[in-house]
């Protein structure tokens, strides 16, 4: 049989159609592309999840939901529960069973959140610099690789932390920090991060700070328990630099500073089990969890959903390629008096119903398209939108 | 070249009915079958093309008889053998003058160069080669019958049926669709069959016959 004529008459109708064409085979696409996607985004975030959880044995935090302390020590969520106080890493440390990594993340920079802890995270993380150094002082800060590239950021540059609220002005003041590096991405949330020393944190919190020095007699507001309260002529400085870095200096008891989440790094499987049966005690004000229960937990609801969402994109689907069938039929029954027409010219039947197959097959081929860019695109940025949900 | 015998239709509604007792048409015969509009003369044509089949009578084109055919090979024939004109045109609106003119070929599996040369070459004498890359539904009404017509004539057919081949069109392009239609008759030695109302046709044909003396 000759296929070559009604191939090209196929295609002369579906090219001159093209719009009609095109909103078929989308509509067509992402309707079958639905439920691929899903399970890939399902799947990502299984391994995605996991690993990071994985990697990371116990999470300190403040009692209550024990996801929200993970997803607050894992992916820098901001809302996470209540702080705690430093002390409780020391706490930790004093045990002799386990590592302790403070972590304060309450606050943020140009939406990027902003990480206050110690070095030992970027060992413990196996984070390494790409550009520039490690952070040498309060006020410095260095950023993920990520976000970076995106917000074109570079070393020596500075970054402003944000207001907790613009029209506050007793709040949180913004603080100008300084980029001193740049890390390597390690395709995790650390790309999209500002890290900062955990006293640069408190000093963004507002329980540190740095002002000239009070000379004048009428710079005195109030003088209290040793505390000097200072008139606004005494100028406070919203950067730290080598020059005003010594005037910096903190107010109150440090083990009382706050802490979003501590991570805890026992020294072996027994350390662990001790720990936990420590804090499993209704008297610790704290609470340690096993980020891979937790994101077990949350696997286990999210197939749930996985599974009742393919169930109805499934359906969903079948009705739509009803209605495509539909669509073509009613398609092909207008388009009666031009396959007439073809008869009377002599076109046989078999040729005819070649010509429709083949504009069929055009457009599943063209949905297929659809249905291959919608699962690149998952897999490309699954990890990303994975980040996204849970921080 | 043609001869149809003792043909006897019936439309399943039952409505019409056209009986012809004989009609020869010689080689090299322009035939006009004169008559008015809703006589049946378009009923003819498809019958002596084979669009339509008879319930009694043949229909012969030299040794072959449509009658013997199958629905499928005289389908074929058409498209291979015969040149048609309908009064509709029968062009695809979504298709250029060029893929228009070229479809039967294109399906019958039987485009060639030659058949490329000689389609613009009967477009360049009916003035319709600029339009050649247009779409057909650009087109005005006479524009498209003389595509239509030119369409018929590009496979070198056994006899070309027309429909009212210049109803759209004025005076100079009547004469040159028709001069176009007759000389291609005379030079290979065909059939041409005509059915018309239009009476300053006349000259253009060997033979005149009037639809109703055709009838039984």
């Amino acid at each position: 049989m000759n296929v070559h004529g009604p191939l090209h008459l196929a295609w002369r109708y579906v090219a001159h159609h093209r719009m009609r064409t095109a909103l078929l085979a989308v509509a067509l696409g992402l309707t079958l592309a639905l439920p691929l996607a899903v399970r890939d985004f399902v799947s990502i975030a299984r391994h995605e999840l996991r690993a990071r959880a994985e990697a990371t044995p116990l999470v300190l935090g403040a009692k209550g939901s024990a996801l929200e302390l993970t997803l607050n020590a894992l992916y820098f969520r901001r809302r996470g529960g209540e702080p705690i106080p430093a002390q409780q890493a020391q706490t930790i440390r004093a045990t002799g069973l386990a590592e302790a990594i403070p972590l304060y993340v309450r606050f943020h920079a140009q939406d990027a959140p902003i990480v206050g802890t110690s070095l030992d995270y970027f060992t413990f993380r196996g984070l390494s610099i790409e550009q520039g150094r490690m952070i040498g002082r309060l006020g410095d800060c260095v950023i993920g690789g990520k976000l970076a590239r995106a917000r074109g950021l570079q070393v020596g540059s500075a970054l402003y932390s944000s207001p907790e609220q613009l029209f506050d002005l007793a709040g949180v003041y913004p603080l100008k920090m300084r980029i001193t590096g740049i890390l390597t991405p390690n395709h995790s949330a650390d790309d999209d991060a500002v890290f900062v020393d955990v006293k640069t944190a408190w000093l963004i919190e507002g329980i540190a700070h740095g002002h000239d020095d009070v000379v004048k007699p009428t710079e005195v507001l109030e003088m209290k328990e040793g505390n000097v309260a200072a008139t606004n002529a005494v100028r406070l400085f919203s950067e730290v630099t080598d020059a005003n870095f010594a005037s910096f200096h903190f107010h109150g008891e440090a083990a009382m500073f706050p802490l979003s989440a501590v991570l805890v790094l026992p020294k072996d499987a027994k350390s662990q089990a001790l720990l936990l049966g420590r804090y499993q005690k209704t008297s610790e004000g704290a609470q340690l969890v096993r980020p891979v229960d937790e994101m077990d937990a949350l696997m286990a609801t999210l197939l749930q959903a996985e599974q009742l969402a393919l169930v109805l994109l499934m359906a969903l689907g079948l009705v739509v390629l009803l209605i495509a069938g539909l669509v073509f039929a009613l398609s092909f029954k207008m388009r009666q008096r031009e396959f007439a027409t073809l008869e009377d010219i002599g076109v046989s039947r078999g040729t005819l119903a070649l010509v429709k197959v083949i504009e069929v097959l055009m457009i599943g081929v063209l949905a297929a398209l659809v249905v291959i860019a919608a699962t690149l695109t998952m897999q490309g940025f699954g990890a990303d939108l994975v980040r996204i949900a849970v921080r | 070249m043609l001869s149809a015998r003792d043909l006897h239709f019936r439309y399943a509604s039952g409505e019409f009915a056209l009986a012809i007792p004989e009609l020869i048409v010689k080689p090299g015969e322009a035939l006009g079958i004169m008559g008015p509009s809703g006589a049946g003369k378009t009923t003819l044509l498809k019958l002596l093309t084979g669009i339509l089949t008879p319930q009694r009578g043949t229909v012969q084109f030299g040794e072959t008889s449509l009658s013997t055919l199958t629905e499928t090979t005289r389908r074929e024939f058409r498209l291979r053998r015969l040149g048609l004109v309908f009064q509709d045109f029968a062009l695809l609106d979504y298709l250029s003058v060029e893929d228009n003119l070229l479809l039967p070929m294109r399906l019958s599996g039987g485009l060639t160069e030659d058949i490329q040369t000689k389609a613009q070459q009967v477009l360049e004498r009916l003035e319709m080669m600029p339009h050649w890359k247009r779409l057909t539904s650009d087109l005005s009404q006479g524009e498209r019958q003389r595509v239509a017509v030119a369409r018929s004539l590009l496979h070198e057919p056994l006899a070309v049926f027309a429909d009212e081949p210049t109803s759209s069109l004025d005076g100079a392009r009547k004469d040159e669709v028709m001069a176009l239609l007759t000389e291609d008759v005379k030079a290979r030695n065909t059939a041409l069959i005509v059915v018309t109302h239009d009476g300053e046709m006349q000259r253009w044909f060997d033979r005149v016959v009037d639809f109703k003396d055709l009838r039984a």
